[in-house]
């Protein structure tokens, strides 16, 4: 299987819906921050969403195993240096080869999907949520 | 009269060993082993393509595991490629578009091992757009430095 960087920005905004759904506040604090923020995730699926303001640790194992690739791990850096727009570029460490993927999101239109059924279906990645993927889709691009 | 000879002999020697350099052509190696993806024998024929390194991540077993042998797949038409090569190493930047046309490069590290040019290490650069494309030949690890600081 060979995800497509649709499905791979897609897999970046699911991973800072599952911090949210973690810890709400801190999440919001650190997304809505100016400056940079950053997301490691190991190959056991630990994952930590980090800056200044503080550090979220949630499991992204489910969500990094939807995209049906052997993963030893993820780094995303993003910079939210213009109102609402974050950048980011991701590096996907697949043992012997990297993909990298970048991109930008409204970061408002991201936090306000991740509510009731949305943020639920973010935590059971296994199930796909159709409306949802379309969502997030929309706001990640293609 | 053989000194003529002599220094005959040393200059086609000399274009000979030049001759030599210029053939190495990596890109026709990174043909070859799209040609392989595209054929479904690149698992078949992986040790003519990849260094003992780089195979030995590779878990022949496991389906999720073999993006490794096949990442070249994302290009679908090759607009330009560079090369440079230094000694047994030798590092290969293709730029094309996906089958939806989005832009992307790859960039190929290459190592000599007994006479065949295998990959060692690949990265894949989903680009944004046609201005990220690669304008020389790069080495993976220069690229992922540059764009992840």
């Amino acid at each position: 299987m060979s995800p497509t960087r649709t499905e791979l920005r897609i897999t970046i905004a699911k991973l800072i819906e599952v911090a949210y759904s973690e810890n709400k506040e801190l999440t919001a604090k650190i997304v809505r921050q100016k400056g940079s923020f950053k997301m490691i995730v190991d190959q056991d699926g630990n994952a930590r969403l980090s800056s200044q303001a503080g550090i979220v640790n949630f499991s992204a194992a489910d969500t990094l195993d939807s995209i049906g690739v052997n993963i030893k791990s993820v780094s995303v850096n993003f910079s939210n240096d213009k109102e609402r727009k974050i950048k980011y570029t991701a590096i996907i460490d697949i043992k012997v080869a990297k993909i990298a993927v970048s991109g930008s999101f409204d970061i408002e239109a991201l936090i306000t999907s991740c509510s009731g059924v949305l943020c639920r279906a973010a935590k059971s990645l296994k199930e796909r949520h159709n409306a949802y993927e379309v969502e997030l889709k929309n706001i990640m691009g293609n | 009269m053989k000194l003529l000879v002599s220094l005959i002999l040393s200059f086609t020697l000399f274009a000979c060993s030049i001759l030599k350099v210029e053939q190495t052509d990596l890109y026709k190696e990174y043909v070859k082993q799209t040609q392989a993806v595209k054929n479904n024998t690149i698992v078949a024929n992986r040790k003519l393509f990849f260094t003992s390194e780089y195979l030995k991540e590779v878990d022949l077993t496991d389906e999720k595991s073999l993006l490794p042998l096949k990442l070249s797949k994302y290009i679908h038409q090759v607009s330009s490629h560079y090369q440079k090569l230094e000694g047994q190493k030798g590092c290969l930047s293709v730029n094309g578009i996906e089958i939806n046309e989005d832009p992307v490069t790859i960039y190929v590290e290459y190592k000599k091992e007994q006479d065949l040019w295998l990959v060692d290490y690949m990265f894949l650069h989903l680009v944004e757009n046609y201005e990220d494309y690669a304008k020389e030949a790069l080495c993976p690890r220069e690229v992922e430095s540059m764009i992840f600081k």
